[in-house]
């Protein structure tokens, strides 16, 4: 009896290994499917729903802070409008639109001159995960009035890690 | 398939299991990373691309207004801003978001087949295949000498089955260690140990009683003839006699056991030994019906014929005792096969061979099972073989097969001694 009984229990240990192989292949098989279909549904955007609350919040202030960022020079986008105190985002190649300055915290803002940092984005390459932003320092440079307001005319490009072009300053001329 | 070889599979397959399952995970993760990347440089693209759009009603950044969009994403973006991968032959990564009653969207081109990935998935299948062959051979070298230990531990087994002696000092020695396979080692050696001294003990015991009774034994068959009764005298013969012939057995067996028996090699004609043999016994010990064939041609072995006497002997008294006549003795060329008609030899001594005061006869006093032994033990002297079986048709059938003769220049010159093996 004894030794019939050793073979069908190590048959029944091999049974439950191979169910155990089985199994995790088939829960990895299961996970590894619902986590294709969750990167083909829709998601999220946080940054321009963040954008869209900004914008909003901005209109609301727009009346009451007038006065007071007056006396600063501002920046023209491409020569457009009336000039932005302190501008978030500027763009920097005016013929494609292809190039932004974005995000930009400024550090320092004064009559002369201004130094803050952001990021540079340029259009999406092929490939999708093609790098499309660049971190760099920005400094805003030779104010002059405009249209009868103070604006800045240069903008220095400083990138502090990859750059898109190979240069490593870039100088381009706004307003 | 070895220890070393199942030791080294299993390894093997584990790993290949294990690199598998990391490299399916791997991939599986870089590729959702990669969407997850894609997604996020869309929307912070698109958020970029609104902000301009709102200030200065410019469309940077590769920036669309009422594009088409896909289904699942124009449904989605009355929501809020979102983002999506769509498929298809063209597959693009999207962000997109209302703006009024309009709709702002980015888009890239996302190939299902990345280059980065695919570097990634080579990469990954080199260094498994590399894992898993190296593991192989690392476990192959562990399970070898695993296995080479218990080998030794079985062979060690094996000559004390074979009758050897342990080694003096093997478990200081060969014990290194303090793995299961070391315990299993002194084990194992402690065992042999163990059952040698017994066994020796108790071929000392059967060597001492047997010399011991010897000188009383044939005292007392002498004494017996000096008996007055004729009936009293030949009965205390005769029993004194079957107590002579015990003793004879068991200082035989002893001597067997020893090792001290040699044969007398001398050249002889195997049918005519064998003739002159069952001539001899029959009639004694109960041995009748005996017939003898000899198949083709008569062979001449160098034996020592008085030692096939008595295997032969013992068999036929062990047939006419135990099994049914007709008896029939077959000498075919260097074999002898004897069978009966009985019941033949109970499966313990087919299985294990016969031992001694072992018998199949359940009343006492039938046989002292020392008979099959002492043929055995005198089939080792002669450097023959001796198996017992069961013959086509039922009966009990056992095959001397004596060893060829060895060949020399003259039939004289075979003439020599052979060591008994041992016990």
């Amino acid at each position: 009896m004894t030794d019939r009984a050793a073979p069908s229990r190590v048959s029944r240990r091999s049974a439950l290994v191979v169910f155990a192989v089985v199994t995790v292949l088939a829960l990895g098989g299961v996970w590894a499917g619902r986590a294709a279909d969750r990167s083909r549904t829709v998601s999220e955007a946080p940054k321009t729903a963040a954008a869209q609350r900004e914008e909003g919040d901005r209109a609301a202030d727009a009346g009451s802070a007038g006065g007071a960022a007056g006396e600063l020079p501002g920046v023209r986008d491409c020569g457009f409008g009336e000039p932005v105190p302190e501008p978030k985002i500027i763009t920097l190649t005016c013929a494609n639109s292809g190039t932004v300055a974005s995000d930009i915290h400024w550090d320092q803002y004064g009559r002369d001159q201004a130094e803050g940092t952001g990021v540079v984005q340029v259009t999406g390459g092929a490939g999708g995960t093609a790098r499309t932003s660049f971190p760099a320092r920005f400094t805003l440079l030779a104010p002059r009035i405009v249209d009868g307001r103070p604006a800045f005319t240069s903008l220095e490009v400083r990138y502090t890690g990859m750059t898109p072009v190979g240069k490593q300053t870039e100088t381009y001329s706004i307003a | 398939m070895g220890i070393r070889g199942r030791i080294a599979l299993a390894i093997s397959s584990v790993t290949a299991l294990a690199v598998v399952l990391l490299g399916v995970a791997v991939h599986h993760i870089s590729g959702l990373e990669r969407d997850r990347k894609a997604m996020s440089q869309q929307d912070e693209q698109l958020s970029s691309a609104l902000q301009i759009y709102r200030r200065d009603g410019q469309l940077v950044l590769g920036a669309q207004l009422d594009a088409a969009l896909p289904a699942p994403l124009a449904k989605a973006v009355a929501k809020g801003p979102r983002t999506y991968i769509s498929g298809g032959e063209d597959p693009r990564v999207w962000a997109a978001t209302r703006v009024g009653d309009r709709v702002l969207s980015v888009s890239t081109s996302f190939p299902k087949r990345d280059p980065l990935q695919k570097a990634l998935d080579r990469a990954l299948v080199v260094a498994g295949a590399a894992t898993v062959g190296l593991m192989a051979v690392v476990a192959w070298f562990v399970a070898q000498g695993l296995s080479r230990r218990l080998r030794d531990s079985a062979a060690s087994a094996r000559r004390i089955a074979d009758g050897g002696t342990p080694e003096a000092g093997a478990p200081g020695g060969r014990g290194r260690g303090r793995d299961e396979v070391a315990e299993l080692e002194r084990s194992v050696h402690a065992m042999a140990a163990s059952l040698a001294a017994r066994v020796e003990a108790e071929r000392e015991f059967t060597a001492d009683v047997a010399h011991e009774l010897r000188t009383p034994v044939a005292g007392l068959v002498a004494s017996a003839e000096l008996l007055p009764h004729p009936r009293a005298v030949e009965m205390v013969q005769e029993r004194a006699q079957t107590l002579r012939g015990l003793v004879e057995d068991l200082l035989e067996v002893s001597r067997l056991d020893a090792g001290v028996e040699s044969a007398q090699l001398d050249p002889v004609e195997l049918p005519s030994l064998v003739h002159g043999i069952v001539k001899r016994a029959r009639g004694q010990r109960g041995v009748d019906d005996v017939a003898v064939e000899v198949v083709g041609e008569g062979r001449i072995v160098a034996t020592d014929a008085r030692r096939v006497e008595r295997i032969l002997v013992n068999i036929l008294a062990n047939s006419a005792k135990h099994g049914k006549p007709p008896i029939e003795v077959t000498v075919e060329g260097t074999r002898i096969t004897v069978r009966d008609h009985g019941s033949g030899y109970p499966p313990d001594l087919v299985s294990q061979g016969p031992r001694r005061f072992r018998t199949a006869a359940p009343e006492r006093g039938t046989g002292h099972g020392l008979g099959l032994t002492i043929a055995v033990g005198q089939a080792a002297v002669l450097g023959a073989r001796l198996a017992f079986g069961t013959a086509p048709g039922g009966g009990a059938q056992a095959v001397l097969d004596l060893p060829e003769a060895v060949d020399g220049p003259e039939p004289g010159d075979q003439s020599g001694e052979l060591r008994a093996p041992g016990p």
